[in-house]
């Protein structure tokens, strides 16, 4: 008898990760808030809201209680949105221990503090074996049973060996990765982008703007994210550049379904409020775009998304601020300093670090 | 377990764990990995005699080593097993330390009023009293001593200081005794034992020997094994985490995994024995002081390009009596104060421990320790996952440095200063500053005052939020009043003033030494929150 996994949150992926992981004939425990859902899953197999027809294996066991979840099962799933995603893993934390392996597969990051999903997990509950699951992982696309990869990240093998065992398989292909920092920062960051590739779309731009778009997005995606600490390899595999080009490809995406309603002309609450679900991508720019104004990290893609999103600037006026920006070389310069784990450390005097 | 109970008897068991344990995970490893670290040692032993060109020793010890190699080469697998044999059992034999209560004594009876005459020969009142001395006079003792008393009865205790200075040890010691803390084991640099006076005191006072020179993979598995076996038997131990002092006067930013990772394994080798106390608690501690004995060598290393290959100094203020000498008694006359935080306790995963030894999560719920080393029911020794636990401890010790790192008013006004002037020359690294002596120029106080003015309300903000700490001494002290503490500090030990003052305007005089105080208030994000004053 395989072991139970638990996966808290009954939304699109959630209920996606928990198909995918039934198909691996795991028997799953899906934590949903809403009772009705619950009772729609184990019931009918369904869960109209975020899957449609779709049915559901009879592994999945649909259920209100996070104890019953945390308390049987040795692998857990986090897919809650950023903004609830503290208040959850909290009353996880009542019940998980040592033993247990905690995966995040939320991309976005936690406001004011700007907290990766794996940093809340670490300061709400004392599981220290987390990883993350980030990929190009549009949900109906996997439901419909097109092949596709995602990547777990952890220091932890154990987490990794765990994740692969119970979601590789013909269709998806999990890759490991210990860049855990790296893989969380690309997941959250490559949504600003997607909601700049939404704008595009929505204003008829062709192909050549939207590659433009999302290479120089992937540049400032990794220069952000190696400032902090990921490393450079990761934003070029499956959760940077793969996760990047799927949304802001995907019309399923709702990041760039955002851009292309503001681009038609809508104003952006009236955008979000018809968007079924939460945008990420609006928190992420929220909080990259300070962390980068803190640091003097160069990212005029995110400050102009902040721009529309947040300050009423026009798509126009942004559009040539853009190709305003005076850059000469492609590569421009990585900011290479690091960010320490406790305190940011800028080494204003190019004194080498590795003689601290 | 207190260092007290390292008798002859102790010291031997200790011994055969070592060579034992040693031993046992390299029969346990392939004949081809076996024959390698043989031959990496005989390298390193070999590398390592020829950089001592001066001793007299190394001519005969260089032929054993090379006769050493011709019998290695040709001997059989038997022999080669047992030349393993016989090396663990030779390190472990030169790593062991000794322990004598008469030692302690005199360490902490007699010699503390001799100093006391030594540094102040005109105070009797000093002289007789036993307990008051100089030294701890001037220390400064804080944190939750009661918590971590509590604690002696529950489990061993690993104290993991910040470190910036060879007094640091001495200055510890005296903490420990002044709390009532039993001793603690320690390793330290066979370079110290080469005092003659500081040697007999570490070498009878429970210090083992760490050779630092001797970088191959045999020698570092037994000293790890020595440090784990001893910490099984239950003795307190202390060891610097950093590795090293500080070159470059900043706190701690990395830590060294090895010996920090004993902690782990000598938990779970006590779980695996069920030990009746098998917890280990590590207690982070914080040393702060106004001036630094060994400043001018530690930060000429640092900034060398060729630091790594002077990792080891054995030249420094240190090996000066003269100067160690000046040192104390500047310190002792110039009322300057040695501070001492005990941090709270935490296990070996980085958790937080209450006073009944219980781990705590952040929202204080406990948790159930033995959990993170299970595996399928069972405790286990797993190296990739150990290891990941001891960066996390490593990471909440790093963050515990920061927090408790005491701001003195020489950092202030070093930081305030180095700042003003790399502000004034934005294209200039500390290379080019030393290069061009722009720094010479002097710099008007008022400016000065309003620059200090700015850092100290940044740094009093990050004390609000407990990001470091910013004391009601110095909370009392006007502008003014600082700079002048500082300067005071400054003029008195340092072969060159570091600043000095005349009349309306400031100069450096050793921008090398004002880096180096600079540098304790770095990590905190203060440059960048200063990028706008206008000069």
């Amino acid at each position: 008898m395989k072991l139970p996994v638990g996966v808290i949150g009954g939304g699109s992926w959630g209920t996606t990760l928990a198909a995918l992981i039934a198909a691996t004939e795991h028997p799953v425990k899906l934590w949903c808030r809403d009772s009705k859902v619950v009772q729609e899953i184990n019931a009918q197999h369904t869960n109209q809201a975020y899957t449609g027809a779709y049915l559901l294996s009879g592994y999945i066991q649909a259920t209100t209680e996070i104890k019953e979840v945390i308390t049987t099962c040795d692998l857990i799933f986090m897919v809650i949105p950023s903004r609830s995603f503290r208040s959850i893993a909290f009353e996880v934390g009542k019940w998980i221990q040592g033993n247990q392996l905690l995966v995040s597969a939320t991309k976005g990051l936690e406001l004011p503090r700007v907290k990766t999903m794996s940093e809340v997990l670490k300061e709400e509950t004392c599981c220290k074996k987390i990883g993350v699951l980030s990929g190009p992982n549009i949900a109906t696309d996997i439901l419909q049973g097109d092949p596709s990869g995602t990547v777990i990240a952890s220091p932890y093998q154990e987490v990794i060996e765990r994740v692969r065992d119970v979601l590789n398989q013909p269709r998806f292909k999990v890759y490991g990765n210990k860049d855990i920092r790296g893989t969380e920062m690309a997941g959250a960051l490559k949504n600003i982008i997607a909601i700049s590739c939404g704008i595009a779309e929505g204003m008829g731009l062709k192909n050549n703007a939207k590659s433009f778009l999302i290479t120089r997005g992937m540049m400032e995606m990794s220069r952000y994210g190696c400032f902090f600490g990921g490393e450079l390899q990761t934003f070029y595999g499956l959760s940077g550049m793969g996760d990047l080009i799927a949304t802001c490809f995907s019309p399923h995406s709702r990041n760039q379904t955002l851009g292309r309603h503001i681009a038609q002309g809508q104003k952006v609450e009236d955008a979000v409020k018809k968007i079924q679900g939460v945008v990420e991508g609006m928190y992420s720019t929220q909080a990259v775009f300070h962390m980068a104004k803190k640091f003097h990290i160069f990212m005029p893609i995110t400050e102009s998304i902040y721009r529309i999103l947040f300050e009423g600037a026009t798509v126009e006026n942004e559009i040539k601020y853009l190709m305003e920006v005076r850059i000469k070389f492609e590569e421009g310069s990585l900011r290479t300093s690091y960010a320490d784990l406790t305190h940011t450390l800028i080494p204003k005097y190019p004194i080498p670090e590795y003689l601290l | 377990m207190s260092l007290f109970k390292f008798n002859a008897a102790a010291k031997k068991e200790l011994l055969e764990r070592v060579i034992s344990h040693v031993q046992l995970a390299y029969q346990n490893t392939p004949e081809n990995i076996r024959e390698e670290v043989l031959e990496e040692m005989i390298y390193w032993e070999k590398k390592r005699l020829e950089k001592m060109r001066h001793s007299w020793w190394r001519s005969p010890r260089l032929d054993f080593w090379e006769q050493y190699q011709q019998q290695y080469v040709v001997a059989p697998r038997e022999v080669r097993h047992r030349l393993l044999e016989q090396s663990i059992d030779h390190y472990a034999h030169q790593i062991v330390g000794n322990f004598s209560p008469w030692v302690h004594t005199l360490a902490t009876k007699v010699v503390p009023p001799f100093l006391n005459f030594l540094l102040n020969p005109f105070s009797f009142q000093k002289l007789i009293s036993l307990r008051s001395t100089l030294i701890n006079e001037n220390l400064i003792i804080s944190g939750n001593i009661a918590n971590i008393k509590a604690l002696l009865q529950r489990g061993t205790l690993v104290f993991v200081p910040t470190h910036v200075s060879n007094l640091d040890s001495i200055l510890l010691g005296t903490a420990l005794h002044d709390c009532d803390f039993p001793p603690a084991m320690y390793g330290a640099g066979l370079n110290l034992f080469r005092n003659k006076i500081i040697g007999f005191f570490m070498n009878h006072l429970g210090a083992y020997k760490v050779d630092r020179q001797r970088v191959h993979t045999l020698y570092k598995d037994v000293l790890k094994e020595y440090a784990t076996s001893s910490l099984e038997m239950g003795f307190h131990n202390l060891f610097f985490p950093g590795g090293t002092r500080s070159r470059s006067g900043a706190i701690e930013k990395r830590l060294k995994l090895g010996l920090l990772g004993t902690t782990l394994a000598a938990y779970v080798r006590n779980l695996i024995h069920g030990k009746r106390n098998p917890n280990l608690y590590v207690i982070p501690v914080n040393i702060n002081c106004h001036l630094t004995l060994e400043a001018e060598t530690l930060i000429h290393d640092f900034l060398a390009v060729t630091g790594k290959s002077r990792y080891i100094i054995e030249n420094d203020e240190f090996s000066k009596p003269q100067r160690v000498y000046t040192y104390l008694k500047n310190h002792m006359n110039l009322n300057s104060k040695s501070f001492i935080h005990f941090g709270d306790p935490l296990d070996p995963f980085g958790n937080r421990v209450d006073e009944t030894g219980c781990s705590l999560d952040r929202h204080g719920r406990k948790i159930d320790i033995s959990k993170y080393v299970m595996a399928q029911g069972e405790v286990k020794l797993d190296f990739d996952r150990d290891q990941n636990y001891t960066k996390e401890l490593a990471t909440t010790l790093i963050d515990v440095y920061h927090r408790h790192n005491r701001v003195l008013s020489t950092n202030l006004v070093a930081f305030a200063l180095y700042e003003m002037i790399a502000l004034r020359h934005p294209d200039f690294d500390i290379y080019r500053l030393m290069r061009s002596r722009v720094y010479h120029e002097p710099i008007e106080l008022m400016a000065f005052y309003k620059m200090l003015d700015r850092v100290v309300s940044h740094v009093r903000a990050l004390s609000e939020q407990g990001k470091i700490v910013y004391s009601q001494y110095l909370k009392s002290l006007d502008t003014q009043d600082l700079v002048s503490e500082a300067l005071k500090f400054f003029g008195s030990y340092h072969a060159r003033r570091t600043v000095y003052r005349e009349g309306d305007r400031i100069f450096v005089g050793d921008l090398l030494l004002l880096y180096y105080y600079h540098n304790r208030l770095v990590g905190y994000n203060l440059e960048d929150e200063l990028k706008d004053v206008s000069l």
